[in-house]
């Protein structure tokens, strides 16, 4: 008989297009199995990180430098990574809004005395001074909304740079920590040696070939984290426990 | 009161024009609506922060997200009152 009837053929041939449900069970078995073992091989951050072992868990949401910080996660964090480090700008750049902030708050009440809006009736001061001060709280939740959610993030995989630039515009970039090359860290200026802020150059091999952590509390420290990441990455190719 | 004497003693026949031309009810109502267009254009940047918010913590989860949304809404509903003081005020 031809091959093209023989009818056993054709069930083995089905057979091993569309698996059988205890084919499919045995298979996300072994994938669940190979995924705890990668786990239980990861080493924790504190055996390996000098710096992370030194700090203790950040449980402030306003924190500009927060170390494995708790009740923070990300969009595209994966069940498994861990964020090591959640940077934002330091607060002392934040000083001139909140100054600016300041002076239009307090300009109605100096100008008061001056009568440059006195042909206007009563009624329409009160609503030059409620548009006066909608801006005002317009251009503070603006700004501190700005600083909050443009953070720069170090997980035990992965550096993440989520940036908003304008009311509508989002950007998210990120790199694997083995496709990082280059950490270097800037620290210029008077202001920046005595707080301890500046900014930090990671080269990569990513999409994204420059990542820039501008203005972040200690520059230094993410310099020490990063490269002990990157050396950890290091380990885990040469001992086989890559993921 | 410095500034309100000297304007006072500069008045002239020209500023009492201008004094009758600001009072008068065209340019009032002219104003109003430029107020109440101006409100509305708030209203809709609120809006757009309100949208913003939810965005942004989607993005970055912190225990200060739900906070923030509320301050969102909050900076609205001031953006939908001052709308509705205009419009009964002016």
């Amino acid at each position: 008989m031809p091959d093209i009837f023989d009818s056993t053929q054709l069930e083995s041939e089905e057979t091993k297009n569309n698996p059988s449900k205890e084919e499919v069970l045995t298979a996300v078995k072994e994938k669940r199995a190979k995924s705890h073992e990668k786990k239980s091989t990861r080493k924790a951050v504190e055996e390996y990180s000098e710096v992370m072992s030194e700090m203790d868990a950040e449980t402030s949401p306003w924190a500009a430098f927060a170390a494995k910080p708790r009740w923070t996660a990300f969009s595209t964090q994966a069940p498994d990574e861990q964020i090591l480090l959640l940077l934002r700008k330091h607060p002392l750049t934040q000083v001139s809004w909140v100054v600016l902030a300041i002076i239009i708050a307090i300009i109605p009440i100096i100008f008061s005395g001056i009568p440059f809006l006195d042909f206007l009736p009563a009624t329409y001061h009160f609503a030059a001074i409620l548009g006066w001060y909608m801006l005002l709280s317009g251009y503070v939740i603006e700004s501190f909304l700005t600083w909050y959610f443009n953070v720069y993030i170090i997980t035990d995989e992965r550096i993440i740079d989520v940036d908003f630039l304008s009311l509508i515009y989002q950007n998210i970039s990120a790199a694997k920590i083995d496709n990082i090359e280059d950490v270097t860290a800037t620290k210029g200026g008077a202001l920046r040696s005595v707080f301890d802020f500046g900014t930090v150059q990671v080269q990569t091999a990513a999409e994204k070939t420059e990542f820039e952590f501008e203005d972040v509390p200690h520059p230094s420290q993410v310099t020490k984290l990063l490269n002990e990441l990157m050396l950890e990455e290091e380990r885990e190719k040469i001992e086989g426990r890559v993921n | 009161m410095i500034f309100a004497t000297l304007l006072e003693l500069q008045m002239g026949p020209q500023d009492s024009l201008v004094t009758e031309l600001t009072s008068s009810a065209i340019f009032l109502g002219i104003l109003k609506v430029m107020f109440i267009i101006a409100a509305l254009l708030y209203v809709i940047f609120s809006f757009v922060v309100v949208r913003q918010i939810a965005l942004m913590r989607q993005t970055v989860v912190t225990s200060l997200s739900s906070f923030l949304q509320i301050i969102g809404y909050i900076h609205l509903i001031f953006a939908l009152l001052v709308v509705v003081i205009f419009f009964l005020v002016l």
